[in-house]
């Protein structure tokens, strides 16, 4: 002790001694904060896992997706809750024998999952997604480490393909693909929300820290869909395709008063529980998205504004005779010689060359306005994803001819639920309805077109096209006053130069109960290909089908009780009986 | 002085008892929340499950299936049916 209290022997302290002092610090600071970069950076798992499992989680909170419900709560589509497996490969410890196990658990090949779990860069591979519960809990009791289950939706369609078209599909993540599930896909998804947690050593939640986001289930969404008219229609649209052999058909029917939409099938359909089966083909909602040459049944467009504007009355006289008629280098004709036909009979009999005759009576821009109006070239306002428009050309470029064979439907191209939402103007008097998918509480205000006089004087017209000498007199319903036109288009070639000889489309639009129209039912049949491809051959038997068992279902009253016509309908019922 | 530190001890050691008491207490709580969710989700997805259960039982396609093949109904024709108008009560 004495030494250090002398300046010599300070002095004389040799002078390693603090260099080394000094340097063991520096190796002692180095050697600490490698450590630190080692654990921070290079080896950060560790502490994080160690962390992690002694103290805070942040909890995924699933957001479910909404149901589909039809207008009387008849649920359309559901998600359910399954397990998707998922391993850590690096983390994964399995034996073989456990392997084995877990392979017939999920179906899938031993090889195969070798195949996923030998990656050991990735620190998560799907094994099977969507398991049910039951075999999940299966999964879970192998006890492998590594092997994690996680909590997904599966979204089931109980109705199958009957309402395929309407409602779509989502994907495997839950994100609607085609369908009402893709056009409301904000509203139908939730928000997915997190919280932190404390949790104990067996994985208790034993504190809640934070909600870090909360979670927004997705609301649920009511179709104006009726199912059970929707699966009426269906099976009557089925058996009408089958039985023509056609290529393909749609059927939509509208509540006449509120412009919603009760049914809308086509065929042919799909399962979309079954999502690896799907064809392209028949994922097309074709009562919206494919465009068609209505033929015939736009006739009561072009008389209805000719009388409108009181170039011709219900009874005035046209001559048909020689039963065509030559517009510039073309010729328009009938399928024979009708005569000197009235206004009412032109529609009646659906004369193309007197539709085309009271079509030259009008100014382009008239008639233009009148198709305009009743929706054709224009959007449904439907909301249905990929809804195609049709084409009506401006008046300005029309030529002669196109306005004579846009009086009966041709040269001009329109979807099946613009035909249907137009024939609401006939059903309500004058007003085109706009419609809906999804269900309407209160009544609405359509848009007016016609007069009520002449919308009225025209549904006479469309009641006497159903009756004898009418060309759509198998649309007629037991008990009913039904109105309605036919419609058959050639089909235009895939080049678009012209027409196909022998290919057609066959369509029938119509309302009924006419005293009070409650129904507007739209058909197309494409490419009949059984004989028969006249649209009163093939459309109006169906309508009459649909019509019927719609009216049935809805058990609207009757309005002519007398009326019993030998509809295919109980004579089908007899025949099976 | 003496007193006065003892009773600030004893405040202490009790106080700091019944905070270990009550943080117990709280995460036995939670715990049993969270039991109870548990549940409510549980009971939520089964509820699911029997709606869809339901609605596939209900299609209208495979009650007529039944109704045709089990049971042996028909709908029936025009003729089997009568409208009775309000014109009939009144009669």
């Amino acid at each position: 002790m004495m030494r250090y209290q002398t300046a010599a022997t300070t002095i004389y302290l040799p002078v390693w001694r603090s260099r080394f002092l000094i340097i063991m610090l520096l190796l002692g600071l180095m050697a600490l904060s490698g450590r630190a970069i080692y654990l921070q950076s290079l080896n950060k798992d560790f502490l994080k896992q160690q962390g992690e499992s002694r103290y805070s989680r942040v909890v995924e909170l699933n957001a479910q997706r909404g149901k589909i419900t039809d207008r009387n709560g008849e649920i359309l589509a559901i998600s359910a809750p399954v397990k998707s497996v998922w391993v850590d490969p690096q983390q994964l410890n399995v034996s073989s024998d456990q392997l084995i196990k877990l392979a017939q658990l999920l179906e899938v090949d031993v090889a195969e999952i070798h195949k996923r779990i030998s990656d050991k860069d990735k620190r998560f591979v799907y094994l099977k997604r969507q398991l049910p519960p039951e075999t999940a809990e299966n999964v879970a009791d192998l006890n492998i480490k590594g092997l994690y289950l996680k909590r997904e939706f599966y979204r089931y369609y109980p109705t199958g393909e009957m309402a395929a078209h309407v409602l779509g599909f989502t994907d495997i993540d839950g994100k609607g693909q085609e369908g009402i599930e893709l056009g409301w896909e904000e509203i139908l998804t939730g928000k997915h929300g997190s919280r932190r947690v404390i949790k104990d050593r067996i994985g208790r939640v034993v504190e809640n820290v934070e909600r870090i986001r909360s979670p927004q289930p997705g609301q649920n969404l009511v179709l104006s869909i009726d199912s059970k008219i929707q699966y009426l229609a269906h099976r009557e649209l089925k058996q009408a395709v089958e039985l023509h052999r056609a290529k393909a058909g749609s059927v939509i029917i509208l509540d006449a008063q509120t412009g919603e939409v009760l049914a809308l099938a086509n065929y042919p359909s799909y399962n979309p529980n079954r999502r690896s089966t799907i064809r392209k083909e028949s994922l097309r909602n074709r009562a919206f998205v494919d465009t068609f040459e209505p033929g015939s049944t736009l006739k009561p467009f072009a008389v209805s504004i000719a009388m409108e504007t009181g170039k011709i009355k219900p009874t005035s006289l046209l001559e048909t005779a020689p039963g065509f008629l030559r517009v510039g280098r073309a010729t328009i004709r009938d399928v024979r010689n009708k005569g000197a036909l009235t206004v009412s009979q032109v529609i009646q009999e659906s004369s193309n060359v007197g539709t085309a005759k009271i079509a030259l009576m009008l100014p382009p821009k008239t008639f233009w306005e009148m198709l305009s109006q009743s929706g054709f070239g224009t959007s449904t306002g439907s909301g249905f994803p990929g809804e195609v428009n049709g084409v009506l050309r401006p008046y300005n470029k029309w030529k002669l001819i196109e306005q004579v064979t846009m009086s009966y439907g041709h040269g001009i191209s329109v979807n099946l639920m613009q035909l249907a939402r137009a024939y609401t103007i006939f059903a309500s008097g004058g007003e085109l309805k706009p419609i809906s998918l999804l269900k309407r509480h209160t009544s609405v205000l359509g848009h007016r077109v016609l007069s009520v006089e002449t919308a009225n004087a025209m549904s006479s017209m469309l009641e006497a096209a159903v009756q004898t000498k009418g060309t759509g007199l198998k649309a007629q319903v037991n008990g009913y006053r039904v109105a309605g036109k036919t419609g058959t288009a050639h089909k235009r070639l895939e080049n678009k130069k012209g027409y196909a000889a022998d290919r057609y489309i066959s369509t029938f639009a119509g309302y009924a109960p006419v005293s009070n129209p409650r129904l507007v039912v739209a058909v197309m049949i494409d490419e009949p290909s059984a004989g028969h491809y006249f649209g009163g051959a093939v459309a109006a038997p169906l309508f009459s089908e649909v019509m019927a068992a719609a009216l049935w279902q809805l058990n609207v009253p009757r309005d002519a009780p007398g009326n019993i016509v030998s509809s295919p309908l109980p004579a089908k019922f007899k025949e099976e009986g | 002085m003496i007193k006065l530190n003892i009773l600030l001890v004893s405040i202490l050691i009790f106080s700091g008892l019944a905070a270990v008491t009550a943080q117990h207490e709280t995460r036995k709580l939670v715990i049993s929340l969270e039991k109870e969710h548990n549940l409510t989700d549980q009971l939520a997805i089964e509820r699911n499950q029997l709606l869809i259960e339901q609605r596939t039982w209900a299609m209208p396609g495979y009650v007529e299936k039944i109704a045709k093949s089990k049971l042996n109904m028909v709908a029936p024709s025009s003729n089997h049916i009568t409208v009775i108008t309000p014109d009939h009560v009144v009669n």
